[in-house]
């Protein structure tokens, strides 16, 4: 898909209500401030990135609670936390969760939080395709996509909000809701498409390392190939990344034979089905 | 011992479980049809661009076709488009077609979309309850190493793939430093 042009996006933006839960706010500024934070050599620490991970999570899942299902989250807790032992981030308190939709589609937040919707979960095939998954979201908290998403949409900003995030100055509370509303904002315009080609790249890699078969992530890119574009509980994915064939594509161009031999790996559908489709 | 005990798991998985990816697609490019999923393998026939096969089975890198003239045999499995082309074949209408939907999903989608809509997301209220409920479902690294040992995962020790030359931005940016599962080559 095309990389929404400037215009629209401040579109949406004006659209987006300015009252309400106090979580829409101006993206631009929040952007700036996490920039000058980073400019002035104060990075959002690991604690802070975890709050915001934390505020961000507490919103994805107003939107869509989890399944009710402790056996099955656990199982998919399993998966993911298995695969970050495999990255340069296996001390993050990484919490992974099945969120209650029919929409398709899958979602990180800083600090170690990987959501997958039912909808995504009942349409794969095996542990390796929803290892891939998770390691293309696992990816996205690697390498702070979310975090430089934010600065890097910024044009103009006032200090003060990251600096006291950064700071973990706890009595400026609002700045971190600043933050948090500016990250949840996010997941309805998605990140940079490079970031997900680049998520995509290190989640057959991650998938590889853990023990699975690296092809399974491009095999739900095929089975995405498939589904119409227009179906609903397809729409902000689809709105949100590059198309499944122009991310096949790319994959292809950097995959190449490099990693046939792990083609072998687990696959895991029968542990999987008993999971996911029990009885 | 009851042999349905070993059947019924076998069965479920056929029930429950969609074949991977199955169905209709089409070449991305002139191929060469194999008679086993190896790169040497003997080469059963060329297949030129767009020639539309059916989906038997994925085996790694590799997919098991059926042709129209009734030939069977393995492609890459990355040379095959599940999209708009394995319908149609490629008039140049599909990049139109994708030009349109860019254009459509832009903008038009916040309402009335069920389920986890764009709207749903910039209004959500937090739900620190079910943030509470997320953190009794984690998993500690010790854990992890449980179910990976009785899943018979094993750690293999691989780089990170480069990015492909001309793409821009975060793909060049330096990788993670930290041992053991950070560097590039």
């Amino acid at each position: 898909m095309k990389r929404i042009t400037p215009w629209i996006l401040a579109a949406v933006l004006l659209s987006l209500p300015l009252s309400g839960s106090g979580f829409q706010l101006n993206l631009n500024k929040i952007g700036g401030i996490l920039q000058k934070a980073r400019q002035a050599g104060s990075e959002v620490s690991t604690a802070q990135e975890e709050r915001i991970g934390a505020g961000i999570a507490a919103n994805l899942l107003g939107a869509a609670p989890l399944v009710r299902d402790p056996a099955l989250q656990r199982y998919v807790n399993d998966v993911g936390r298995w695969l970050t032992l495999h990255t340069s981030r296996p001390d993050l308190p990484w919490r992974f969760g099945v969120l209650d939709t029919g929409d398709i589609n899958a979602f990180a937040a800083p600090g170690g939080y990987v959501f997958i919707t039912r909808g995504l979960l009942l349409r794969l095939h095996s542990e390796a395709e929803l290892a891939g998954v998770l390691a293309h979201e696992i990816a996205h908290v690697l390498k702070k996509h979310h975090l430089r998403a934010i600065e890097k949409n910024a044009r103009m900003g006032i200090l003060a909000d990251v600096l006291h995030v950064a700071a973990q100055d706890n009595r400026h509370n609002e700045s971190l809701q600043k933050v948090i509303g500016a990250g949840t904002e996010l997941y309805a315009r998605g990140l940079d498409k490079d970031d997900e080609y680049q998520a995509d790249r290190m989640g057959v890699v991650i998938a590889a390392r853990a023990g699975y078969d690296p092809f399974a992530l491009p095999a739900v890119l095929q089975t995405l190939e498939k589904i119409n574009p227009h179906d609903s509980a397809f729409a902000l994915m689809f709105k949100t990344h590059p198309t499944a064939e122009n991310r096949l594509r790319a994959l292809n161009a950097t995959m190449g034979e490099r990693l046939d031999r792990y083609g072998r790996q687990t696959e895991g559908a029968a542990r999987f089905v008993r999971h996911v489709h029990p009885r | 011992m009851n042999p349905f005990r070993l059947l019924l798991p076998a069965l479920l998985v056929f029930a429950a479980a969609p074949a991977t990816a199955a169905g209709p697609a089409a070449t991305v490019k002139s191929v060469t049809l194999r008679k086993a999923p190896f790169i040497d393998a003997a080469a059963v026939a060329r297949l030129p661009r767009q020639t539309r096969v059916t989906v038997i089975k994925r085996q790694g890198a590799w997919t098991k076709v059926h042709t129209t003239d009734d030939r069977r045999g393995w492609l890459r499995m990355l040379d095959l488009d599940f999209g708009e082309n394995a319908k149609k074949g490629d008039s140049g209408l599909g990049a139109l077609l994708n030009v349109a939907r860019t254009g459509s999903s832009g903008m038009t989608v916040a309402t009335g979309v069920r389920g986890l809509s764009e709207e749903d997301l910039t209004s959500a209220r937090p739900n620190p309850a079910a943030l509470k409920q997320l953190d009794r479902y984690t998993v500690s690294a010790a854990q992890a190493r449980r179910f990976a040992r009785r899943a018979r995962l094993q750690t293999q020790n691989i780089h990170y793939l480069a990015a492909p030359s001309g793409e821009t931005g975060n793909a060049s940016a330096p990788a993670d430093s930290a041992a053991p599962f950070g560097d590039l080559p």
